[in-house]
């Protein structure tokens, strides 16, 4: 039993670690964003010259933003579910189904951080057309955010068979 | 494989797992079980779900709206609202739809408004001898004008994920927005002469240039934004990248309602809010490109017209399906697992895509009204201490307006199209 309480307590701070610089990064991606279409705007009104990059790089940092704060959407319980039926089951059993919840989600991530690791290399040398960088840097947040979720998922399936008592 | 693919998804999401992952989970079991596609189908088409230029109107409509609402903005709208139109019968809760209309131009989803406007309203309505019940439903049914008109996350997706003209179809939603307040104006001012409900004095020359220079610089946004769609200055994308820009410029320097170190607090709490909505449409482009390997699109237009190819028919069954499942699930889930299904049969059949986008976006919104998991319904409950189930009672009289201007606009494109095709080409 220690041993448990001692993981869970090391996974909780490392939780804590990642869901600041998930906040910090989405912040700046996001605000990035926005700054780059208005000069976009403004390079077309003012100096007469549409800057091509700003849109792809504009679309960039907005997947970056999207999968970084799916995560933290997770943690914060935020997704859209449906809990017509599942609310009506007793306390212990919804305990039971969290854990479950959990399982495969874990296992979902798992398969998602191996398979765009996989696009990631793959895609390595092939470039955008107008930034010129590796096609790549659009995928390199959904790892990112499978890991996370992972993480966070980890300490909620610890917490709920801590509590959940056997059916 | 479809058999596969649908019953994990139903299983999973049944069991109150997030849907986004539910469909991804079903998209991994589809594909691991019946076919030989590799897993890194996957994430390439998660990622390519979302990436568009398009989406990122989302959050940048989804920031002005917050930045408007941070700065006492709300206040002003409705103290001009009830300047303009306070002194008709039942009063208060014109003014009610009138700041809903005004705030829709600046907001594109429904609970923002609920939760914008419904504190202040709620207050006022109560000091003047509304009762409280009547009050909450008139909030919670102005608010669905906000996704009906422009700006509009939920038109934004259709527009997206069908490859149509942000534009067009944000325009197509004004006149049934508009028909709807006035729908619901009439509905109001009945049911106020029956019930003997306070009006105020009419507004004297010099209040309303009052009451409109202080709402004068929230006004100017939707003109700034819509204008410039409309004539073609900006791409929706970028007018709402111009409506945070001068959000910002008005809440940090003119009423000073926020400082620059709440910036990112706003940023991440807008984009978590968008990711809610990207994540689903990430997820459920894998789950979409499987049913259509298997034709699943094709086999349900052929379906639908070996029964009748009317369209007008097909439209009626259409809004039936969509009323369902629209007050069962969000109206942005549905929006985005139905529109690749009805899509093909839409286009099948000629009925135009601009129209019919409008139709499903002013149908799934009458859900977010509605019993059972109506979401303004729960917001105006939380708001109010009103419990949930007196509120849906309370809302039917309104549903009426809604459900026939819905018709109208089904059976008269004309009203969808008209603006759209005057402005636009």
């Amino acid at each position: 039993m220690h041993i448990f309480f001692t993981i869970v307590i090391k996974l909780k701070f490392l939780n804590i670690l990642i869901e600041k610089m998930l906040y910090w990064l989405t912040a700046l991606s996001a605000g990035l964003f926005f700054v780059v279409i208005i000069l976009g705007v403004l390079a077309r009104y003012v100096t007469q010259s549409p800057l091509l990059w700003s849109i792809e790089i504009a679309r960039l940092l907005f997947v970056w933003s999207c999968f970084l704060a799916a995560a933290l959407a997770y943690r914060k319980k935020a997704h859209i579910a449906i809990g017509l039926l599942v609310d009506k089951f007793s306390p212990n059993w919804q305990m039971q189904l969290e854990v479950i919840r959990q399982v495969m989600v874990i296992f979902f991530m798992l398969l998602i951080f191996y398979a765009s690791s996989e696009t990631i290399f793959r895609l390595w040398f092939s470039k955008l057309p107008v930034l010129g960088i590796s096609q790549a840097w659009f995928y390199i947040p959904v790892p990112l955010s499978a890991l996370s979720i992972i993480s966070f998922s980890f300490e909620a399936m610890l917490r709920s068979t801590s509590t959940a008592k056997p059916a | 494989m479809l058999l596969i693919l649908l019953l994990t998804f139903l299983l999973l999401a049944i069991l109150r797992l997030p849907i986004a992952l539910a469909l991804g989970l079903a998209a991994v079991a589809a594909i691991g079980f019946t076919s030989d596609l590799p897993f890194t189908a996957i994430p390439h088409k998660m990622v390519n779900g979302i990436d568009s230029y398009v989406f990122l109107a989302i959050p940048l409509f989804l920031m002005a709206g917050r930045l408007m609402n941070a700065g006492g903005i709300t206040d002003r709208i409705f103290s001009f609202a009830r300047v303009i139109i306070g002194h008709i019968s039942g009063g208060l809760a014109h003014a009610n739809v009138i700041a809903g209309i005004i705030f829709s131009w600046m907001s594109g989803s429904a609970v923002a408004a609920v939760g914008g406007l419904g504190e202040i309203e709620l207050k006022a309505m109560k000091e003047n001898g509304f009762d409280q019940e009547f009050s909450a439903s008139v909030i919670v049914a102005s608010s669905v004008l906000g996704p009906i008109i422009p700006p509009s996350i939920p038109l934004i997706v259709y527009a997206a994920m069908t490859e149509n003209s942000v534009g067009k179809l944000f325009i197509g939603g004004i006149i049934p927005g508009l028909l709807l307040a006035l729908s619901l104006m009439v509905l109001i001012y009945f049911i106020s002469k029956r019930r003997y409900y306070p009006k105020d004095k009419r507004a004297t020359f010099k209040q309303l240039i009052t009451a409109f220079k202080d709402g004068f610089l929230p006004l100017m946004m939707p003109v700034i934004m819509l204008g410039g769609i409309a004539v073609g200055i900006f791409t929706p994308t970028e007018a709402a990248a111009v409506a945070v820009l001068y959000a910002l410029i008005i809440s940090l320097f003119i009423y000073r309602t926020i400082n620059l170190s709440d910036i990112p607090g706003i940023l991440v709490e807008t984009m978590i809010t968008t990711a809610v909505v990207t994540f689903i449409i990430s997820m459920t482009t894998p789950f979409s490109f499987l049913l259509t390997i298997e034709d699943a699109g094709e086999d349900v237009a052929v379906f639908v017209t070996a029964f009748t190819e009317n369209k007008w028919v097909v439209l009626f069954m259409i809004n039936l399906l969509l009323l369902f499942f629209g007050a069962l699930m969000e109206a942005g889930v549905v929006l985005i697992l139905f529109t690749p299904i009805l899509y093909p049969l839409i286009v099948s059949l000629g009925i135009d895509p601009i129209h019919f986008g409008v139709v499903m976006v002013f149908n799934l919104m009458i859900g977010v009204a509605t019993p059972p998991v109506g979401v303004c319904l729960f917001v105006m409950s939380h708001i109010s201490g009103i419990r949930v189930e007196t509120l849906m009672e309370k809302i039917i009289p309104f549903l009426v307006p809604m459900l026939l201007i819905l018709l109208l606009i089904t059976y008269l494109p004309e009203l969808v199209l008209l603006l759209p095709n005057l402005w636009m080409e």
